[in-house]
């Protein structure tokens, strides 16, 4: 009698601890990011945007929308970035399947032959920038017509810190806009 | 109870049925372990990750049907991430120290065992393995971004010894301890594993 009384005290313990713990928050594997939109503000008013959209993926058409940013000299602007697939001809929004992921994600933005200060405003579930909300700081008109930001969104799993750089993790998407300050 | 408390009432516990015991084996074992975290926050979903198991078992036998396991074992520990069609790794390598209470139910061709107890476990290496890119060492350490080195856990195993010294075990160790060092956060790992082992000698 006390063994079985063991044996089914043993067995409880087993089995209700192999039970698996799921995330309060769960998000799946994202869809492939086939198109960003760029949208540039001033005191709550639209005054660019900027889209790629490669429908078909990266590698195989050329993308059916590829813009140059234009902006002016000497102003501030916030930015806000979406994401979304548009594969098979339908268009799924992932701005906030990825937000929710943020734990893994992060953007960054390079500019290249262009004076512009990029900063990051909106933050992750821990407090770690992430970067579809932007605060962007032109200076002088662009004078070469090989001005460009890239955009990268990094995925980072397990290891995203406070304080990254561009190096760390692989590219969900990068595009590397022409850009144009007047 | 503190975690100092509840080592030395494993190791005040291990001295005692030491001292009762009758009987000694050595064996060796390996095997396979599903592996994987649990964190407090959303965000993308962890999946179990394959990995390796190996160890030395000392049992202190405590009578006919009892007996003591511990030993020292590496253990393959981490978890992964399916991420736009692929599968990013986290690879943590730990030395296990574990110490079960089994009890054993005698058959025709052996005995099944039953157990469960505490393990200790010594962090020594942490990478994320990813699609395209390097590997990524994370530090062991007390660093934001490092991840703990004492890895505190309880094990429950069930199984099968054979009358000639071989043993199959099926194990379930629980993490106790947060790996992160960061405030608000919390990371603990598990791990199945399933093992073959062999007792040297009778």
């Amino acid at each position: 009698m006390k063994k079985i009384l063991i044996l089914t005290i043993l067995i409880a313990a087993f089995f209700s601890s192999c039970k698996k713990v799921d995330d309060a928050q769960n998000n799946s594997d994202h869809a492939a990011l086939t198109t960003m939109i760029l949208t540039f503000k001033q005191a709550g008013t639209i005054k660019y945007t900027a889209t790629f959209n490669d429908p078909d993926g990266i590698g195989g058409a050329n993308p059916i929308q590829f813009d140059t940013i234009k902006l002016n000299a000497n102003q501030t602007y916030q930015a806000e970035l979406v994401l979304q697939n548009k594969t098979g001809g339908t268009t799924k929004d992932m701005t906030a399947e990825i937000r929710t992921a943020g734990r893994e994600h992060e953007f960054f933005y390079t500019p290249t032959n262009v004076s512009i200060g990029i900063v990051k405003t909106d933050v992750d579930i821990l407090g770690y920038p992430l970067g579809f909300n932007t605060n962007w700081q032109t200076n002088a008109a662009t004078t070469t017509n090989t001005a460009t930001v890239k955009v990268q969104l990094k995925h980072k799993p397990f290891n995203k810190g406070p304080n990254d750089d561009a190096s760390k993790g692989h590219d969900d998407i990068n595009i590397n806009f022409p850009i144009i300050i007047n | 109870m503190s975690t100092t408390k509840k080592i030395m009432v494993a190791v005040f516990a291990l001295v005692t049925l030491q001292a009762t015991a009758q009987k000694v084996k050595f064996g060796a074992k390996a095997g396979v372990n599903l592996a994987n975290q649990s964190l407090s926050i959303g965000g993308e979903d962890y999946t179990s990750k394959l990995g390796l198991n190996l160890g030395l078992v000392t049992e202190f036998s405590l009578g006919k049907s009892l007996s003591l396991q511990t030993g020292i074992g590496y253990s393959n520990r981490g978890a992964g991430i399916k991420h736009a069609g692929h599968t990013d790794l986290l690879v943590i390598n730990t030395l296990e120290i574990p110490l079960n209470v089994v009890y054993k139910i005698p058959s025709a061709k052996g005995s099944f065992i039953l157990g469960a107890g505490p393990n200790v476990g010594l962090n020594l290496s942490a990478k994320v393995k990813e699609h395209n890119a390097p590997d990524e060492e994370i530090k062991i350490g007390s660093g934001i971004d490092q991840y703990k080195a004492l890895d505190f856990g309880v094990n429950f195993v069930t199984g099968y010894e054979f009358n000639k010294n071989l043993f199959v075990q099926l194990n379930y160790n629980a993490g106790l301890t947060n790996l992160a060092n960061i405030s608000g956060f919390t990371q603990r790992g598990s791990q199945f594993g399933l093992t073959v082992g062999y007792f040297f000698g009778k």
